[in-house]
């Protein structure tokens, strides 16, 4: 296929492909600034300059970042390293579990006839596509009964569902995955679970790591429900949420460690962006 | 690529499953010794080096004993709710045994508190009736109860009359002021009324009118977060109606009457506390004070951070977009920090009582009464009077100094009642208590480290590392470096001081809900701030006078259905 | 299809595989049982129930006293005029923000020069995630910060000082929210959309061309009905959150919703806190509000659902 800006395309085209280039150019600019702004600032002496201006830094206060490694930033003690800890395992343990979850979900009803098979099909279409507003205060409720609230046996159970989107992209994706190589496995003699494992996972991978990158992404930044659920453990995001209302903070060096908590997600998107791309779709809410 | 995408996926899980038992949770270094007493402390203004230093005291003097004082991460979360929901979850489970915190008073963790349970020994015979206990383990000649202001007492106690809390910090609210930008102006004394207040804001809001960046009279931050630091304008929105009386004070925050016996019976109709004619001036001083023509750019930024005001106030070029006044109180010297600059910057910020409202003058000596002074003339009597008040003068000679200077023959009564308003002084310390949860098995030697935090010993400490003032010393022979903390020690120390403080108490909160001043003000500061400027301060404080009636009644309505 | 099914039989072979597949599906519909049923089910109960646990319908009339006045002091503004904002906040995504997202999908998948780095861009306050976006906007939206600065010097609103920032004047509060989301949600779907659009087969983009279709027909006509499952998902899930949008408020005004930028989604969030806080457990309010607007909400994304599927009939590849 050729590209919108390539030598082949029509006068129009071309016309077409420099407006979209010089809007193009204007969002990303919006869209960068304040990360280049955090950056700016974060070099900044607070004693002598504006923190929050657009001015160009005049300390050079790399110092700044080697302060967020210290006890200075610190959460009820857990500090930043602490928090990448949080950040990674919350994040892991998540989607690990929310995608396993899905995706035993999705095979047993892409891949066998059982009975119960349309009406959870069904019922997956229904949660996702019907909401039901306002049980924040129930769920509390129930893990607060269930001694699962600051506990971080509550990313395992009530943060694992199988029915959501992750469901619907996988759903698809094991419908459309060829299901000769099992057959013949299963017919090799190997058990459902080695089937499971050992051929079809394998196929899916890619998609799978989509799947993930993507959630990660989300979860390396949800402050809300560990703001909540977790507080004892701060991840990143709500550690920086809660450094930045302690008082006395020093600003460029939140505006550090911002900078410095972006960049990794930024970079791990950057190297998967096509593979996440061509892997993630999701179509055909038929229920 | 699979392969690969497969062997990563595989660490990863296997590394996340790992790190699920060691995820980084806020550290409790709990001691089960039974000789270890677990503190928790509630990092507040006044930081957590002073308790570190009183810790090693402590250990010191009991040495021999072997008690040991372990300080649990301080944490300024560690106050409120959170902390009475810990006390309820119980001591065989938290095994804590001191919890030095805020935010919590006496009646939340009583029986008829938020659990229905009594969740904290009683300290008055733990405590209270004891005497404090110097570092050398030498005792002092009076009791507790005896070194403790009596305004102060009533703080520690719940309605039902037991003693749960422990007043761990004096801690006087009142302004900060910046004098050497101050000075700039050619003034070198600082306000008494709030009349002279509002004339120095007027002069520098006319100095600075043609400055394209200025120093502005005053700023403040309005975030509700952050430890309530809005609630510093109710400060001096409570003083003011202190200044008046402090028994209608405390009905209005009881919504109780107290009988001869000293105990309170609630109100027939709680509502009509709010029906004072009193409390227009108040209002009205407060719109005046909070005007937004007089704060600096930001001060009315619900996310602006409450350092970043402290920062306009710390800054000591004038016309540079900062301010000169700012409600805060004995604690900022500490907030903002001993480091760096701030050292030689901290010389110039110096601490003054909320300012008498003028008001209280025109109504003592104004045209209708028996004085028949001028509006002006009232203020002079008002602050002449303040000020030999602040120089701990007996009411005798303030009484012959104003005859002398102002040519005014004041009744005894009259002298009395400003010297009373001049005494009021907004003491946000008792909103620090200290408690030791039920069933402490170690509360013997809990209450041992209270006594010893009684003492004129640990005064020192307190003022030295946390500039703060100890509720339980008359006579701190140390003196600070910092005018400041020198300033704050006249006012906690001067003889007609009067410690009040708005806390809501059971009745009140079941009636409004809330920690309000007014009714469905959470965040008072705020409404006051955002008066539309072409009111009057008198026609929006008749205003919300008749709205907090309105929702006061209605809130009354409500309750009894 | 699905009256076949439920006659067909099970054959033998099947039979042998049920233990094996109820095996595989036990956590995940245990876990939806427990976390989603229960939880839902319960919270419809506690709509109807007073502190004790009896039956009232108390919460409900708090429900429409709200429409009218603030109840709650979280919220500056009625509950209408709340979910007006979260109203006008969906609607902007919906019918502005998404179809603007599916176009510049589409030019960015047919690879416009610098294509790859403006996909890395877009996604950045997405990848910086609502804490650290919000924050900095909120210190640039201050006094002396760099967009009120802006915002002076353009003179956008005449006679404005912004002595205390953006967020603080109630004339720019919600539109500065309103201009964030803007930013944040225009490329938001940018990941699903292009992996449908590079799911279309080349040869039906070059087959179009040839035909001598422009650049803007391909894409009308050949492009967006090839990914209609995809797009008329997003807009399904789009429109379950109709009313509810958008939480991020509560980071934007310091916790507090004042200034009129109060929205459904910052309002139940802060309810939830403020019983996980330890506030007062009053659970009823916010699940009677949870049933009232799953009840407005229902109709609409039924009717919804009906129209989008009705647009394009599933183009099979």
């Amino acid at each position: 296929m050729k590209s919108i800006a390539s030598k082949k395309a029509t006068h129009s085209e071309k016309i077409t492909a420099i407006v979209f280039f010089a809007l193009f150019l204007i969002i990303a600019v919006i869209s960068i600034y304040p990360l280049l702004w955090a950056m700016n600032n974060s070099l900044k002496n607070p004693d002598s300059e504006n923190v929050i201006g657009f001015e160009i830094t005049k300390s050079w206060m790399f110092s700044n970042y080697a302060r967020i490694f210290t006890d200075e930033f610190s959460v009820g003690g857990v500090t930043y390293i602490g928090m990448l800890v949080n950040s990674l395992w919350i994040v892991i343990v998540r989607v690990v579990v929310n995608v396993a979850s899905s995706a035993m979900l999705a095979y047993a009803i892409a891949r066998f006839r059982f009975p119960g098979k349309e009406f959870l099909y069904v019922t997956v279409i229904f949660v996702n596509t019907i909401p039901i507003i306002g049980s924040g205060p129930a769920a509390f409720k129930l893990l607060n009964a269930l001694n699962m609230v600051n506990n971080p046996l509550t990313i395992w159970l009530s943060w694992a569902s199988g029915f959501d989107f992750a469901f619907i992209v996988l759903y698809g994706y094991f419908k459309g995955v060829s299901s000769s190589y099992s057959e013949a496995a299963y017919i090799d003699g190997a058990g459902e679970l080695k089937t499971f494992f050992s051929i079809v996972l394998p196929q899916v991978v890619p998609c799978l790591v989509a799947i993930m990158i993507t959630q990660a992404i989300g979860v390396w930044n949800d402050y809300g429900t560990v703001m909540i659920y977790l507080r004892d453990t701060p991840n990143l995001a709500y550690g920086l949420y809660e450094f930045n209302q302690t008082v006395g903070v020093s600003r460029p060096i939140f505006f550090a460690a911002a900078t410095v908590s972006a960049i990794p997600i930024i970079v791990l998107y950057a190297c998967t962006q096509n593979l996440i791309m061509t892997n993630m779709t999701a179509g055909g809410l038929k229920g | 690529m699979k392969k690969l995408l497969s062997m990563a996926m595989a660490t990863l899980m296997a590394f996340g499953v790992l790190l699920t038992g060691v995820g980084c949770r806020v550290k409790d270094n709990i001691s089960n010794d039974d000789k270890t007493i677990n503190v928790r402390l509630y990092k507040a203004g006044f930081g957590e080096r002073f308790l570190y230093e009183f810790k090693d005291k402590f250990e010191e003097a009991y040495a021999e004993e072997g008690y040991k004082f372990n300080i649990l991460t301080p944490q300024y979360t560690h106050a409120g709710t959170p902390m009475i929901d810990e006390m309820y979850e119980g001591y065989e489970k938290k095994k804590i045994d001191l919890y030095i915190t805020g935010a919590i008073m006496p009646n939340q963790v009583s029986s008829t508190g938020i659990y229905d349970k009594e969740l904290c020994e009683n300290l008055e015979d733990l405590v209270f009736t004891k005497t404090a206990i110097n570092y050398d383990l030498t005792e002092s000649s009076n009791t507790i109860n005896q070194r403790l202001s009596s305004d102060l007492k009533p703080f520690t106690m719940a309605d039902s009359g037991e003693t749960y809390g422990f007043t761990w910090a004096q801690t006087s609210a009142g302004l900060v002021v910046n004098t050497k930008k101050l000075a700039a102006y050619g003034v070198t004394e600082l306000p008494r009324t709030t009349n002279e207040m509002f004339e120095i804001f007027d002069l520098i809001l006319e100095k600075e009118a043609e400055k394209p960046t200025k120093t502005h009279p005053v700023t403040y931050n309005l975030s509700i977060a952050q430890g309530g630091a809005s609630t510093y304008q109710n400060c001096a929105v409570e003083s003011w109606m202190a200044q008046y009386d402090i028994d209608t004070f405390n009905e209005f925050f009881r919504m109780q009457t107290k009988g001869e016996d000293g105990t309170w019976t609630n109100m027939e109709e709680p509502w009509k506390v709010f029906e004072n004619e009193n409390w227009k001036p108040v209002l009205e001083a407060s719109y005046h004070f909070m005007d937004e023509k007089y704060a600096a750019d930001g001060s009315g930024d619900t996310t602006m951070k409450l350092d970043q005001t402290q920062k306009l106030i710390m800054d000591d070029a004038n016309g540079q977009n900062n301010a000169i006044f700012m409600l805060n109180g004995d604690w900022f010297l500490n907030e903002v920090g001993l480091t760096g600059s701030n050292r030689t910057k901290l010389h110039n910020i110096e601490f003054i009582n909320v300012p008498v409202i003028s008001a209280l003058g025109v109504k003592l000596f104004g045209a209708s009464t028996k004085y028949g002074l001028s509006e002006a003339k009232c203020d002079e009597v008002l602050s002449l009077i303040c000020k030999l008040v602040d120089e701990n003068k007996p009411l005798s000679e303030i009484i012959s100094t104003v005859e002398a200077e102002k040519g005014v023959a004041l009744d005894e009564a009259d002298a009395q009642a400003v010297v009373d308003a001049r005494g009021v002084t907004y003491a946000r310390g008792i909103e620090h208590l200290a408690f030791i949860p039920k069933g402490c098995a170690k509360k013997e030697i809990a209450a041992l480290a209270l006594r010893m935090m009684a003492s004129d010993d640990y005064a020192e400490t307190f003022l030295e590392y946390a500039n703060g003032l100890s509720p339980y010393a008359t006579n701190i022979q140390k003196t600070s470096d910092y005018k400041f903390v020198n300033q704050a020690k006249a006012i906690a120390l001067n003889v007609y001081f009067r410690g009040i403080n708005g806390r809501v108490h059971d009745f009140r909160n079941k009636v409004l809900g809330g920690e309000v001043t007014l009714p469905g003000e959470r965040n008072l500061a705020l409404t006051l701030h955002t008066r539309p400027a072409s009111e009057t301060y008198a026609a929006a404080a008749e205003k919300l006078y008749q709205t907090s009636i309105e929702k006061a009644k209605q809130a009354w309505k409500e309750y009894n259905d | 299809m699905a009256a076949i099914n439920k006659i067909a039989k099970y054959s033998g072979f099947e039979r042998r595989k049920f233990p094996f597949i109820y095996l595989f599906i036990a956590f995940p519909v245990l876990q939806f049982l427990v976390f989603w049923v229960y939880v839902n089910f319960s919270s419809i109960l506690l709509a109807f129930q007073d502190g004790d646990g009896n039956f009232t319908w108390d919460c409900f009339e708090m429900v429409f006293r709200a429409l009218k006045e603030p109840q709650d002091y979280n919220l500056s503004l009625s509950l209408w005029e709340t979910m007006k904002r979260s109203l006008f906040l969906w609607g902007l995504d919906f019918f502005i923000l998404f179809p603007i997202g599916v176009t510049t999908t589409y030019i960015l998948y047919r690879r416009i020069w610098g294509h790859y780095i403006f996909r890395i861009c877009y996604i950045i306050p997405s990848l910086m995630g609502a804490v650290m976006w919000t924050q900095l906007l909120c210190y640039m939206m201050q006094s002396g910060g760099v967009l009120t600065e802006l915002v002076k010097e353009l003179n956008i609103i005449p006679g404005e000082n912004f002595t205390n920032g953006l967020m603080s004047n109630p004339k720019t509060a919600f539109p500065a929210i309103v201009s964030i989301k803007v930013v944040m949600s225009l490329v938001g779907n940018n990941a699903v959309l292009t992996g449908a659009f590079s799911r279309v087969p080349d040869e039906i983009y070059e087959s179009a061309e040839l035909d001598g279709a422009g650049f803007w027909k391909t894409f009308v006509s050949i492009a967006v009905p090839c990914v209609w499952s995809t797009i008329s998902t997003l807009m399904t899930f789009s429109l379950c959150s109709f009313l509810t949008a958008d939480y991020n408020v509560f980071l934007f005004t310091g916790g507090t919703g004042v200034n009129n930028t109060s929205t459904v989604g910052f309002l139940l969030y802060s309810l939830t806190l403020d019983i996980s806080k330890g506030g007062n457990p009053f659970y009823g309010y916010p699940a009677a509000l949870g049933v009232f607007l799953t009840c407005l909400t229902l109709p609409v994304v039924l009717i919804g659902r009906k129209i989008i599927d009705s647009v394009f009939v599933d183009v099979e590849m």
